[in-house]
């Protein structure tokens, strides 16, 4: 049960988010709110998932590679 | 009588004339627009320090990469093409004693790739992509295979991902040598090649990652990016020297199977008029010992014509993998054991500016130039490892009604 309450704890925030309007959704759907990067910044994770030893879970690669310089 | 005539005949002419409009608009809506953009990206890395895993965890690490590359993809009414190219340009000076045939003269080395990947977009805000393609360096031969899911709620508020890539690897030798052109065997170090280190040439990787983003109100966007990630075979990078307390010298050797966990939480918010923070927390732990813990902060803000400026800042910590010590500190009877300065305990900061210029201007033939992207990051390692990072992205799109 322990393990499960982060798990509940989401549900419940994410369902209590309420609707918006189509014309309330100009600062959310401007381009510099998307949650993926640049090409640039995506060169970088590539960089960073090989000189350091985590994967960062949100881009770069894992494996597929020596990386190995 | 006459004014009764007058007014049939306008109605009837307004009435085809609208009649016609309506045809036109029909006509029109049933056109399909095909999107084409490309994307060229200039990067440019430039690293050194003193730990090489080459020779031993001490020794240069002087690295220049020039990576160029393109992607392009074309868009239909419910699919998608992207085809992602380049070639990264390696001069590197640790590695100039791993070469089979001349022992010092394979500073340069390339690594090549492309990937092609297909969207077909389903009914109810759902699409499905297929990829597949190829990367090859001197020193292995690489394919990866990804299928990915995504969707958008009903009310657009939730996005949703579920993607799983696997990386199908061979280690061995040879293919880019103008003597062999094919794989031949793993390269040790030149002194070390009377052994057979290894059973394995082949690698393993499978991840499995799951996304959800969550618009919360007007200007929060908030986003949970699990993976997990399971490696098989060999992992141990055949040319990394380990010295012994003794002074024996032995090739790196790592478990033959690695488990991943990573977490990313990310907090988008529009603040004000113009700026726009955004906020990356990641969270990793392995099989290995490593558990590593990173933040980074980029504020955008939006100036006048179309320009962008994003100041970004990462800072970063992870403990050491067990199987990692220092030149000269394993013990001659540890099963495995690395001093690659990349499994070592340190932390590390990065900071940089992007600046993005959003203009729309008109080139030839339906071209369009959309965009163009300078990006450059300081990056610093505790253990004295820095680099240079410099990217310039320019994109372009081409409309055509088919």
């Amino acid at each position: 049960m322990k393990h499960k309450l982060p798990l509940i704890a989401l549900a419940l925030f994410v369902s209590s988010c309420a609707s918006l309007k189509s014309y309330e959704m100009v600062y959310v759907n401007d381009p510099e709110m998307k949650m993926s990067g640049s090409s640039g910044k995506n060169f970088e994770l590539y960089i960073e998932s090989i000189r350091e030893g985590a994967s960062p879970s949100d881009g770069g690669k894992s494996s597929g590679g020596c990386g190995c310089n | 009588m006459l004014k009764k005539v007058y007014l049939a005949a306008t109605l009837s002419l307004l009435l085809f004339n609208s009649a016609r409009a309506i045809d036109k608009d029909s006509v029109f809506k049933k056109k399909i627009l095909r999107k084409t953009e490309v994307e060229i990206l200039f990067s440019h890395y430039m690293q050194d320090g003193v730990h090489s895993a080459v020779t031993g965890g001490l020794g240069t690490e002087k690295l220049i990469v020039f990576a160029p590359s393109v992607s392009v993809t074309t868009s239909s009414k419910s699919l998608s093409w992207k085809l992602k190219t380049g070639t990264d340009l390696i001069t590197s000076a640790s590695t100039d004693n791993i070469d089979f045939v001349q022992s010092s003269a394979s500073r340069k080395d390339a690594r090549t790739y492309a990937n092609l990947s297909l969207t077909k977009r389903l009914p109810k805000a759902i699409s499905i992509e297929l990829g597949s393609g190829f990367s090859v360096e001197s020193d292995y031969w690489s394919l990866p295979v990804s299928l990915s899911v995504k969707g958008t709620s009903k009310n657009k508020m939730r996005d949703w991902l579920i993607e799983s890539k696997c990386y199908f690897d061979d280690l061995r030798w040879g293919r880019l040598n103008p003597n062999y052109r094919k794989p031949v065997r793993l390269i040790y170090p030149s002194e070390l090649r009377g052994s057979n280190w290894f059973d394995t040439y082949k690698r393993q990787s499978y991840n499995l990652k799951a996304g959800l983003s969550q618009i919360i109100d007007k200007r929060n966007v908030i986003g949970v990016y699990p993976l997990i990630t399971l490696q098989n075979g060999l992992l141990s990078t055949p040319f990394h020297r380990v010295v012994f307390n003794n002074t024996e010298t032995r090739v790196e050797n790592l478990p033959a199977q690695r488990r991943k966990l990573a977490l990313a939480l990310k907090w988008n918010s529009f603040v004000g008029g113009n700026v726009i923070v955004k906020n990356t927390l990641e969270a990793f732990t392995d099989n290995f010992g490593i558990n590593a813990l990173g933040f980074e902060n980029e504020t955008a803000i939006k100036l006048k014509n179309g320009v962008t400026l994003s100041p970004f800042a990462r800072v970063y910590t992870q403990s050491a993998s067990k199987y990692f010590a220092p030149y000269a500190m394993h013990q001659p009877d540890e099963l495995f054991y690395c001093s690659d300065y990349d499994f070592s305990r340190f932390y590390s900061v990065k900071s940089g500016l992007e600046i993005k210029l959003n203009n729309q201007y008109a080139l030839r033939k339906n071209w369009l130039f959309q965009q163009c992207q300078l990006r450059y990051a300081y990056y610093r390692r505790s253990d004295g490892l820095y680099a240079h990072i410099i990217s310039l992205a320019l994109s372009l799109q081409n409309n055509k009604q088919i």
